[in-house]
């Protein structure tokens, strides 16, 4: 066992490199010139990639930091939450690639957008990280407020401010009901920390379902579950399409984080309790998200509602892990293998977008893409199939496994709503590969290096994902709370 | 030697290096500069299946000390905890034992002097690169096949090798095969391709029906718990319990091995599946010798091999189906018939490829019906000779192709200088066509003699590979009682008379008379990258019969077996180690139909003596008066009625023997194989049946049903629906608001209500 003192600063080290390189890069950002502003995005890489080695090392280590009242710590670090860390990691990582050219390209080159993004990192991390519900509270807030920043990066645009505002709104919104659901566990059990409300909450208390109900929805918003979605296609269609690559897996698995957090370490023993609700929202979720994406013309809306519809599937494993606490590796899969594909598919998209206006971002202006652009029609036919759940992909692999999840868990039916939902996706995410191979037209592309490296980095971790699933879910299955022995407080 | 035997992966890595290197960079070399370009992609791409042929040996010597499997353990391909009674998990592993090496030696020795003479084949092709790319694939997907410790992973190889064959004989896509006229008959060779690849998917759709059969049944594809599960239900006569129904083992196990028997037969091109094999003699010549009848055609034979104790506990079983006949019957008898139409079908082929493409057919006819009748040392044996003397004619007959083309070229651009038509002259003149040759001996001699070679061996002659092998088959089926036998033996015999008649045919008429065409008069010797192998296959050719050679004397083969125990070389100690029906026979478990230990005088004698009378009937009798010029009609092409006029007195004898005969051939080729087969059972049942079944789920079904109802209606239906949602989503934030307010009291209500409940 990890002999811990109190204050356990090695469990968040990485979180200490992320925020206070942010903040030396604040001041190293004054300093360089405005037409080099690339430098700051690269320089985002030195805090990113050893905190990405920290958290590597801390694979397979369980500990944790801040002992609050009752004894838990606040902060806690386990496979489950370096498994997500690594995912934020990797996720920002490919992000800055992406990002450096498209501000520069569309005229955004400031600083400030990679320290917000890595501000918005640890807040992602500490939600995953967080054992104390005023600390996921805090961890929303903080992963919320830059990218409510960038979402309006793009001042001169209305469509961006417009994104900013509405999810800013609707955010606080949620977050209101979330703090509601914190008061109300606070009053049923007089405590904050997950480990606490465990062993405390007693079964029969109308306010503590209350309050469930409403951390829920706190976390339902976040991934953009129905009908908590509705923020998702205008923010998507009007943020940098950099920043909706970074927040659409970001944003989504830190939600997912922390409602697997609480509801496996907070209220498992309420399973059958809130397995009906999960199941309902995963349902809808699929459903209005798979038919919504049909009528879709701009892709950033088609890929806002792929988005939600992917949120259903993950709350598939969600579900089943009320029965099943192993079930949530199926989860955690999903999300591994949807980062690189989503990352994929932003990554096509910036390349066909052209910054002057809002041009290029139709699926029709795909027509003709693969006469003067092969390779990257192809790879975005790949992200295609495997977002449709087609073999040899990361998707089909990963929609394997929380299907079989489901079926063990006995939830037949949301499993059939799922696999007729895959169904339907086939019928927009295909399009503009229909466009793409088999239709004459003017679309170009620009593919800069930063923006090849994701794509070579997404396509061959598909098509690992694809063919060896076996390691990599073994790792998921590894990160399950079912694997993770319960902490010694403070050590 | 352990660590020897973990060197096994290399045997994948050489190969796949090779794929990199000339599918990458290999095409580049050659744009810089054709001559080195050539000399490097070629020579790396042999290099690598010479380095894959030592690491095959070095297990050979490992196996030595250790002949028992080993399994070299790669990684976890698939785990799947919920599926099956105990989980599905198929580790990706090798299987090293005395059989897989038997194989790996033969594909890569053989591929290794197969690539040598394709640096020399190759000269000159545009594709250089992407040939020898396809062809270090095919090594690739062949060792997967072979060295697999599971049906998948033999699966994998299987589909692989498929996938090889498909682009290697679509090679040169846009071609066609030629007449003799120069006119273009049979398909282009991208449609080969695709017949080639298209009959292999129906073999493979039993071999994938087995596959899960095998689990369901076994609970592992995996080769050693399959078998040892097998042996233990049959050894205290458990019932297997499938679908929820109970089946006693030889029932299961009879279709399995049915179902397998129908992979073999694509893959081995069997009756009736073999109709891809003569047009897969588009792709070039080292892709015929290598792919299409040394190794991957013999894969249906290494998978029943592989799977012996399913076939031996399905035959002790005593589970008949159709009448009586076990599953293995099916298996000899499907090799018989093959054997004896193919060999019937390659008396009237024209094309010096086609001739070898019917044989090897017939030949694999004959493997088939070894490992049928449990003759599995046998069939490797013959397996073994086969791929070296198949490998040889084929290499030697794409010499005499490469070496009449030369002097086709060469006629034409020293003979016709003032004739503007020279280049359609050159599209129209078909080098691969027998009647265009004769008396070919002189020009090539090095070709003709190895030519000799090979024909003698496959004839079956004394002392040459062929003869030891194909005896041993004879005489298996010989030595054992039943009727099935009886017809096995008969009708092989009668297969051995056909190989030995077309053979003598087909060397009389490239080899000997006068020239008939230009380009044969001006043929060349092949370079010595060419000959150079052919000179190593046919020395292997003669000498391969020791491997298991026959006794004449018991006393000789108790002898030899005291010292054999010591060194393994002999084939049927060897293979023992991996055979296990051997070790269920010794036990008693199991009955297996016995190989005479001891040379089988009469058998060998009839069998020799007919392959005399075959080659001397084809050779001097009925091709005497050879025909003169590239038109004249083949001897066998004429009617019965015209024999019986123009055969002079003296050959009364023929006169029953031969129309009877030519008949029967002619029957066979063009009535059976290509009106029947090819043309009315491919064009009238297959493609207008398939065109019609086409059409009515096209037009009735399809467009009404499925597009009309199902289509439309869905689509109409994901619209109607995606509008729905879609008109909820107003961009204003107001509304939004009210849905996640909404969505608070859903939750609540809900939570409420599971309170209250």
């Amino acid at each position: 066992m990890f002999a811990a003192p109190t204050l356990n600063l090695w469990v968040i080290t990485p979180l200490i490199i992320l925020t206070v390189w942010a903040i030396i890069l604040m001041f190293i950002d004054l300093f360089i010139p405005a037409g080099k502003k690339q430098w700051t995005g690269w320089l985002t890489l030195v805090g990113l990639i050893p905190a990405l080695a920290l958290t590597l090392m801390q694979w397979g280590q369980t500990g944790g930091a801040f002992i609050a009242e009752g004894g838990q710590p606040m902060v806690v670090v386990d496979n489950f939450a370096t498994f997500l860390n690594t995912l934020y990691l990797l996720t920002g990582i490919l992000a800055v690639f992406i990002s450096v050219s498209y501000i520069r390209d569309a005229g955004l080159e400031r600083g400030e957008y990679y320290f917000l993004m890595l501000f918005s990192i640890v807040g992602m991390m500490l939600m995953g990280m967080a054992n104390d519900l005023i600390l996921i509270f805090l961890a929303l807030e903080l992963l919320s407020i830059p990218l409510y920043i960038l979402s309006g990066f793009d001042t001169g645009s209305d469509t961006s401010e417009e994104s900013a505002l509405k999810y800013f709104l609707l955010g606080a919104f949620s977050s209101a009901f979330f703090l509601f659901g914190i008061a109300l566990t606070y009053g049923a059990t007089g405590t904050t920390s997950l480990p606490v409300i465990l062993d405390t909450i007693s079964l029969d208390d109308p306010l503590a379902l209350a309050a469930l109900g409403m951390l829920l929805v706190g976390f339902a918003f976040k991934v953009g579950a129905v009908p908590f979605h509705m923020w998702t296609p205008d923010v998507y269609e009007g943020a940098p399409t950099s920043v909706v690559a970074f927040m659409s897996i970001g944003a989504k698995v830190a939600g997912f984080a922390a409602l697997m957090r609480v509801l496996g370490q907070g209220f498992p023993m309420w399973g059958e309790l809130w397995q009906p609700a999960i199941v309902v929202i995963s349902a809808l979720t699929m459903i209005v998200g798979n038919f919504a994406a049909v009528r879709q013309q701009n892709i950033k809306r088609m890929l806002a509602y792929s988005g939600i519809a992917n949120a259903g599937y993950i709350l598939i494993g969600v579900a089943a892990s009320a029965t099943d606490p192993e079930a949530i590796s199926a989860s955690l899969y999903y999300m591994l293998a949807y980062l690189f594909t989503n990352i994929g598919a932003f990554a096509v998209v910036i390349a066909v977008e052209k910054l002057d206006g809002q041009k290029g971002l139709l699926v029709e202006d795909y027509k003709g893409l693969a006469k003067r652009h092969l390779l990257l029609s192809l790879a975005l036919a790949y992200f295609m199939f495997s977002l449709v759940g087609i073999p040899l992909t990361g998707g089909f692999t990963a929609k394997f496994y929380v299907f079989g999840a489901g079926v063990t868990a006995g939830l037949y039916w949301l499993v059939v709503i799922g696999a007729i939902t895959s169904v339907v996706s086939a019928f927009y995410y295909l399009r503009p590969v229909l466009y793409a191979f088999m239709y004459e037209g003017p679309a170009v592309a620009r593919v800069s290096r930063g923006l090849m490296f994701v794509l070579v980095v997404a396509v061959f971790a598909t098509l690992v994902f694809g063919i060896f699933p076996g390691p990599w879910y073994e790792l998921a299955s590894q990160a399950t709370f079912g694997n993770v022995a319960t902490f010694v407080a403070g050590g | 030697m352990e660590q020897l035997i973990q060197l096994a992966p290399l045997l994948l890595v050489f190969p796949g290096i090779g794929v990199l290197f000339n599918g990458l960079v290999g095409r580049k070399f050659i744009e810089n500069n054709r001559t080195t370009g050539e000399k490097w992609t070629g020579w790396f791409g042999t290099a690598m299946a010479v380095a894959a042929f030592f690491v095959a040996v070095g297990l050979f010597i490992a196996l030595q000390a250790e002949p028992e499997e080993h399994i070299v353990y790669l990684f976890d391909w698939f785990d799947l905890p919920g599926v099956g009674e105990n989980g599905f998990r198929v580790p990706w592993a090798m299987q090293i034992d005395t059989l897989s090496v038997t194989m790996m030696l033969v594909v890569t020795g053989v591929g290794s002097l197969i690539h040598m003479y394709a640096v020399g084949y190759m000269h000159g092709d545009e594709d250089f690169s992407r040939f020898f790319a396809y062809l270090n694939l095919f090594l690739f997907f062949m060792l997967i096949l072979v060295s697999g410790s599971s049906y998948l992973v033999l699966f994998v190889g299987w589909e692989g090798v498929g996938l090889c064959s498909f682009l290697l004989i679509g090679f040169w896509w846009s071609k066609r095969e030629q007449g003799a006229e120069g006119k273009p008959v049979g398909v282009l060779n991208s449609n080969a391709a695709r017949k080639a690849f298209i009959t292999n998917r129906v073999g493979d759709f039993f071999m994938v029906l087995a596959i899960i059969l095998t689990f369901w049944a076994f609970g592992s594809v995996e080769f050693i718990p399959v078998f040892d599960h097998a042996i233990e239900i049959f050894e205290h006569s458990e019932e297997i319990m499938l679908f929820g129904n109970t089946y006693s083992i030889g029932a299961v196990l009879t279709v399995i091995t049915l179902l397998f028997l129908g992979g073999a037969a694509g893959k081995s091109a069997q009756i009736p599946l073999y109709i891809w094999l003569p047009d897969a003699m588009a792709g070039p010549t080292p892709v015929s010798a290598l792919i299409h009848a040394a190794t991957m055609v013999t894969s249906g034979i290494y998978l029943i091999v592989r799977s012996n104790v399913l076939f031996e506990i399905a035959r002790a079983s005593g589970t008949t189906v159709l009448g009586g006949l076990t599953s293995n019957d099916i298996v000899a008898l499907t090799g018989t018939t093959t054997a004896l139409i193919a060999g019937l079908i390659a008396f009237t082929q024209f094309d010096i490829k086609k001739v070898l493409a019917y044989s090897t057919v017939s030949q694999l006819g004959f493997m088939i019906a070894a490992v049928g009748m449990g003759a599995y040392v046998a069939a490797m044996f013959h397996l073994v000779t086969h791929a070296f003397f198949k490998a040889l004619l084929f290499l030697s007959a794409g010499s005499v192709i490469h070496g009449v083309e030369h002097g086709h070229h060469h006629v034409h651009e020293h003979g016709h200088h003032d004739q503007d038509h020279v280049g359609d002259s050159h599209a129209e003149f078909n080098p691969q066509d027998m009647r265009n040759m004769g008396g070919l001996r002189k020009m090539m001699p090095v070709t003709f003699w190895v030519y000799m070679i090979g024909t003698f061996a496959l004839a079956g002659f004394f002392p040459f590979a062929g003869f030891w092998s194909k005896d041993e088959i004879l005489a298996h089926a010989n030595n054992n009682p039943g009727w099935v036998y009886t017809v096995v033996y008969y009708g092989l015999v009668l297969a051995a008379f056909c190989t030995a008649f077309y053979m003598g045919r087909q060397i009389k008429m490239v080899f000997f008379g006068k020239p008939r065409s230009d380009s044969a008069e001006h043929a060349v010797e092949s370079s010595p990258t060419m000959t150079r192998p052919l000179v190593v296959l046919a020395f292997l050719t003669i000498i391969a019969g020791l491997l298991n050679l026959a006794h004449f004397t018991q006393t000789s083969y108790e002898n030899a077996k005291a010292i054999e125990n010591e060194i393994q070389l002999r084939l049927e100690h060897w293979l023992e180690h991996s055979v296990e029906a051997y070790h269920l026979a010794e036990e008693g478990i199991i009955n297996l139909p016995k190989t005479p230990t001891v040379l089988q005088l009469d058998v060998a004698l009839i069998s020799t003596l007919l392959a005399l009378a075959a080659i001397f009937l084809a050779a001097f009798v009925v091709y005497r008066n050879k025909p003169e010029k590239a038109t004249d009609p083949d001897p066998l092409e004429r009617t019965p009625i015209w024999w019986m006029a123009v055969l002079p007195i003296n050959t009364i004898a023929m006169k029953g023997i031969v129309p009877a005969y030519n008949w029967l051939a002619y029957q066979a080729a063009y009535t059976l194989d290509w009106r029947f087969w090819h043309d009315w059972f491919h064009d009238r049942v297959i493609r207008d049946g398939f065109v019609a079944f086409a059409n009515w789920l096209g037009r009735t079904f399809d467009l009404k049903a499925i597009d009309g109802g199902l289509v439309h209606g869905t689509a109409r239906l994901v619209r109607g629906t995606a509008n729905m949602f879609g008109q909820i989503q107003s961009g204003y934030v107001r509304n939004y608001a009210l849905a996640v307010f909404l969505g608070v009291v859903a939750i609540l209500t809900y939570f409420i209500f599971a309170y209250f409940n």
